[in-house]
């Protein structure tokens, strides 16, 4: 026959390691959740000015690009008015 | 009102009291029918005691929500059946990740005959690596149709399944052992449901 057996006393202080269990879960998730807020205060300035640079020069690119449409805008409308 | 009708009718009053007391009620009546209940679909005892740990708490916190839709008992065997089945998804997942060459069917096996708390007759070896190897569904309703002798109609409510998909299983479970171990003369034993459940103390 196959006997699944059980240490002895396992179930007389179960109720007490489920709620140790308890304890320690909480205090991981606080531990994680710390962890992840001082991952995100340290890396975000760095990322920040990792992609400012970047930011800069698509808002410089975006200006100059609308700045030739208007003008273009204005050449044609010119010449459509001298015609 | 029954035995287990009268204790659960007690938790649940007591819960709206005294959590701590209920709860120790609670563990102190369902914990040794959960743990074998457990033990039957995941095995080791180092399992079963992680499973039965998490199907507690779970419970610690989430027993605000049962419904009392059915009984509880339903509700606690539901959660623990729910457990199990995401353990053993998780253990292998992570052991596909550890060794994504090796297999774990093999490893399964090897960890279950090393726990030093399941005895078992040489002849026995074969029709445990069978049982093992089953899908977490089918261990489920053949051990609380095997072990615990409950009736059909009971297996469903508590795995949340049709009574004819219960029965169904459990003569799919028979049949697959009997083939399985034709050769080794001991599928009396599988076929018959008068076998209680081994609680051996060490």
């Amino acid at each position: 026959m196959i006997h699944y057996t059980v240490p002895h006393g396992y179930f007389d202080d179960l109720p007490k390691r489920v709620k140790q269990r308890h304890k320690k879960k909480k205090v991981r998730s606080v531990m994680v959740a710390v962890a992840i807020a001082i991952a995100l205060i340290v890396s975000i300035p760095p990322l920040l000015d990792l992609i400012a640079p970047e930011l800069d020069g698509r808002q410089q690119a975006l200006e100059e690009y609308v700045l030739d449409e208007v003008e273009t805008d204005l050449v044609i409308e010119t010449l459509a008015f001298n015609q | 009102m029954s035995e287990r009708q009268d204790i659960e009718a007690r938790v649940l009053s007591l819960w709206e009291e005294d959590r701590d007391s209920a709860f120790e009620l609670l563990v102190q009546h369902f914990a040794k029918p959960l743990y074998h209940f457990i033990r039957h679909i995941v095995h080791t005892h180092e399992d079963a005691d992680d499973v039965l740990q998490e199907t507690f708490l779970k419970l610690w916190k989430g027993l605000d929500n049962f419904r009392k839709e059915s009984a509880l008992s339903t509700f606690i065997y539901r959660i623990a059946y729910n457990e199990a089945i995401s353990f053993l998804r998780k253990q292998r997942r992570k052991f596909k990740i550890l060794h994504p060459f090796s297999n774990f069917e093999d490893w399964y096996i090897q960890r279950i005959q090393a726990d030093p708390y399941i005895d078992y007759d040489s002849a026995y070896k074969k029709i445990l690596q069978e049982i093992a190897l089953l899908p977490p569904r089918q261990k489920a309703v053949f051990s609380l149709r095997h072990f615990d002798g409950l009736p059909f109609k009971e297996i469903a409510v508590r795995l949340d399944i049709s009574e004819s998909t219960a029965r169904t299983t459990y003569h799919q479970v028979v049949n697959k052992l009997k083939s399985k171990i034709s050769g080794l003369n001991i599928h009396e034993q599988i076929a018959s449901k008068t076998t209680e459940p081994t609680k051996v103390e060490r």
